[in-house]
């Protein structure tokens, strides 16, 4: 192993500060990467991980703090400027084009930026000690998830870059793909190269990196030795010096109120859970395990086969208008999904009420009622708006899903689906939002919330069911649902290939 | 190279056989037309459209739509017959052509650099390009000089022009940097993570496009011989069926200037046969939107059992 840390780091980081909207996502993040080091940067949803590494990219620009690299400040104006100066990251979500063949996208940085193309043998020579056998002129739209991962990280090695960043790079792999993916980085890095390695799986981590970094709340909060614990690992990442929140029910749990067994949709593999009248049970686990699609299923948006019961009576929704009118509706965190900007608050929040005010087969619509309702509803949610009139893009974030909140309760549903209600919503807004909710299961309705924030989960779920790939792995409540088996559940600690 | 080893069938290949087949059927109804002189005032014909589909192409590929091509051909051919009554016959086509690379330069501005909608965008410039036509040449007039319109007397003439289109399109996607239109249009996002500058590229296919429309409006004024002020704006949506039918997608980002030529050969072709048969001139719109509806039909099918 080299020596780290002592000599002029190759990329540092000072500082760094990032906001979306209302929404910190990096907060004063600070690390030292030295040459020929693989370093590892590992936290929760929502740490900042992904923010970081697109700053350091040329992706996003950060609102303040340093980028040092090779000691000189940097502030990569584009993703271009970063590749310039040698830096290469393997996106999670991939940049690669799936109209354009293999050949196309691993060369694309080099058409871009002008440099000359790297020859056939090289490029073959490369994907084979990746394990990838596909003919170059293959359009990327054929290949597999885990295919178009291992060709990602092989862009970025093409550039031949002095920093490599992997970003989540074996989701889709497989063990012996892992395998072969980290003895190809560990040869890089001997060839002196380095590298930043980001990653949920704790074992991974702690196999390939010399240090690693943990990363809570946009800032980087430990420095672990890779012989470390994954339970030590797993304390930083939750934050353990935080005292649990307090769970804020104790209503009576009623009778079943939805019952879904063996569930299947694209990205859902057979799960099977039930909600009671009263009780709001919480999905959980890493983001893109399954969790939206489970809701759009229920909420019949995507197709889905399997069995599903609402108040004991069978149920098939096909689409969303079915799924209301059997008493299941749905809030998306996603505004892009649910608002009506320009039009008035009344109608937003009446757009999936009107079945319950027609009359004469629609000929006659009770206005003068949905718009007491509406009035009404918009009073109970402590909405801070100018009136029914007002166009709904003139209130606030979080205003906005409170009006979701309230199209959802004017159809009167029995169950009631969250998706991730609160995503880039103020803290009071959130707190009154969830004490609505409450508020809800208190009276009898059944609450699926699928939250991307552990703590939403913890706070208002009485029990939270922990998805990995579409599949329930863990059911926690009572005693057991505790941040710490939260977080863990959600990494498979326990069952996972290194740990 | 292992990249050729496999012959695979380009993506026109369905728009190269209908065109063949459309051609057998005309000489089959209308005995002489595969005669050389029949065949060169055809493809003479066409030069106008397959010029502008190509510059429509270019904009598609990127992601964008252009619905001011049409007009912006009125522009550019205007602006040539009213240099040609003052200057040099070569400044004169050279003004027309900077003209449409104006044109073009403000259509890219008003998308890539404003992000203005690229239909709104376009469907606004194409008055402005139609307006400056009518208040420089209020009515149809003005001629071309003849020296200028002899260039044409060779029958080979029009084959000239199209292999140099052709051949220049599939010379420059072999050249590394034409990949970047296709990213820019196939998936906007992952092209600028990769070091693309998306926006250089898109506002370059609208130039591209205006420059692609003054050569179509030249080609169209050696036909004609005279100017007119509302000449290209009826030529716009044949322009977009070409491509589709060329096997381009609208949705950016697959297809070719290649497939493009044969989708407005084909097309013209397809317009030549039902005015032959006499088919009365409402029918013959009603027929031209048949097959666009086909063609539509047809990628969309291909499309779908792709992914």
């Amino acid at each position: 192993m080299p020596t780290l840390g002592k000599a002029e780091p190759l990329l540092e980081v000072r500082g760094l500060v990032k906001r979306f909207g209302s929404t910190v996502a990096l907060d004063g993040a600070a690390l030292g990467l030295a040459k020929g080091e693989i370093l590892g940067l590992v936290g929760a949803n929502g740490s900042g991980k992904s923010t970081l590494i697109r700053a350091i990219a040329g992706i996003v620009l950060p609102d303040r703090g340093e980028i040092r690299w090779k000691g000189q400040a940097f502030r990569p104006r584009d993703p271009g400027a970063a590749w310039r100066a040698g830096i290469a990251v393997a996106h999670q979500e991939t940049s690669l084009i799936p109209q354009l063949s293999l050949w196309e996208n691993l060369t694309l940085p080099h058409r871009a930026l002008g440099r000359p193309l790297p020859t056939l043998k090289e490029i073959q020579d490369l994907l084979a000690s990746l394990g990838l056998g596909i003919p170059l002129e293959t359009p990327v739209s054929r290949l597999s998830a885990a295919e178009r991962q291992l060709a990602e990280v092989a862009k970025a090695l093409l550039w031949r870059p002095e920093l490599l960043i992997l970003d989540e790079p074996t989701a889709a792999l497989d063990r012996e793909q892992v395998e072969a993916l980290f003895s190809r980085v560990r040869d890089f890095v001997r060839r002196g190269g380095s590298c930043l390695f980001v990653s949920h799986r704790l074992g991974e981590v702690r196999s390939l990196c010399h240090r690693i970094l943990i990363l809570r709340a946009g800032r980087v909060v430990h420095e672990a030795e890779p012989t470390s614990s994954p339970e030590e690992l797993l304390a930083h990442m939750a934050g353990r010096d935080v005292s649990p929140p307090p769970r804020s029910h104790g209503a009576t749990v009623g009778g079943e109120v939805l019952r879904v067994e063996n569930l299947w949709a694209p990205g859902v593999q057979g799960v099977s859970l039930e909600v009671h009248r009263g009780e709001v049970v919480g999905l959980g686990g890493l983001q893109g395990q399954g969790q939206r699609e489970l809701l759009l299923a229920l909420f019949g948006a995507i197709p889905w086969r399997g069995r599903l019961w609402l108040d004991g009576r069978p149920l098939f929704p096909s689409d969303p208008s079915e799924a209301l009118r059997s008493g299941l509706a749905l809030v998306s965190g996603d505004r892009q999904e649910m608002a009506f900007p320009p039009r008035s608050v009344e109608e937003n929040l009446l757009a999936a009420a009107w079945p319950r005010f027609a009359r004469w087969l629609g000929a006659w619509l009770q206005l003068d009622q949905a718009r007491q309702e509406a009035l009404n509803m918009a009073k109970s949610l402590d909405l801070v708006y100018g009136g029914l009139e007002t166009p709904l893009a003139n209130l606030s974030g979080g205003n906005q899903q409170k009006v979701f909140l309230g199209r959802a309760l004017l159809v009167r549903p029995k169950v009631l689906l969250l998706d991730d209600p609160t995503v880039g919503v103020d803290p009071p807004t959130r707190a009154t939002f969830y004490a609505r909710v409450q508020e809800l299961a208190n009276r009898g309705l059944g609450i699926l919330l699928y939250s991307s924030d552990e703590e939403e989960l913890l706070r208002h779920a009485q029990r939270v069911l922990v998805m990995v790939r579409g599949q329930v792995v863990a059911i926690l409540e009572g005693e057991k649902l505790t941040r710490e088996r939260l977080l863990a559940a959600s990494l498979g600690v326990r069952n996972e290939p290194y740990g | 190279m292992s990249l050729m080893a496999k012959v695979r069938l380009p993506y026109y290949t369905p728009v190269l056989l209908l065109t063949g087949l459309l051609l057998v059927l005309s000489e089959a109804l209308v005995p002489g037309f595969l005669e050389p002189v029949n065949l060169s005032r055809f493809l003479f014909s066409a030069l106008p459209m397959i010029f502008l589909a190509a510059g429509q192409t270019l904009v598609i590929l990127g992601g964008g739509i252009d619905l001011s091509l049409g007009s912006l051909l009125t522009l550019t051919s205007v602006t040539m017959v009213v240099l040609f009554e003052k200057v040099d016959p070569v400044i004169a086509t050279l003004g027309g052509v900077a003209a449409g690379a104006v044109g073009g330069a403000i259509n890219g501005l008003s998308v890539a650099y404003l992000r203005l909608q690229p239909l709104v965008a376009t469907f606004a410039t194409s008055f402005l390009f139609g307006g400056v036509s009518l208040w420089l040449l209020p009515q149809p007039r003005g001629t071309v000089p003849q020296e200028v319109r002899g260039l044409a007397d060779p029958l080979w003439f029009p084959l000239i022009p199209l292999l140099l289109l052709f051949g220049g399109w599939v010379l420059l996607r072999h050249t590394p940097r034409i990949t970047l239109l296709y990213a820019a249009g196939g998936q906007a996002r992952s092209a600028y993570a990769s070091g693309v500058q998306v926006t250089k590229v898109r506002f370059g296919s609208y130039v591209g496009a205006g420059l692609l429309a003054a050569l179509g409006a030249f080609f169209l004024l050696l036909e004609t011989g005279t100017g007119d002020p509302l000449v290209g704006q009826p030529m716009l949506l044949g322009s977009i069926t070409a491509v589709v039918l060329g096997g381009t997608r609208l949705s950016g980002g697959v297809g070719g200037i290649e497939g493009t030529i044969f989708g407005a050969l084909l097309l013209v072709l397809f317009r030549n046969l039902v005015f032959f048969l006499g088919v009365p001139s409402d029918l013959q719109v009603l027929a031209e939107g048949i097959v666009v509806l086909l063609a539509l039909a047809a990628s969309g099918y291909a499309l779908r059992r792709e992914a």
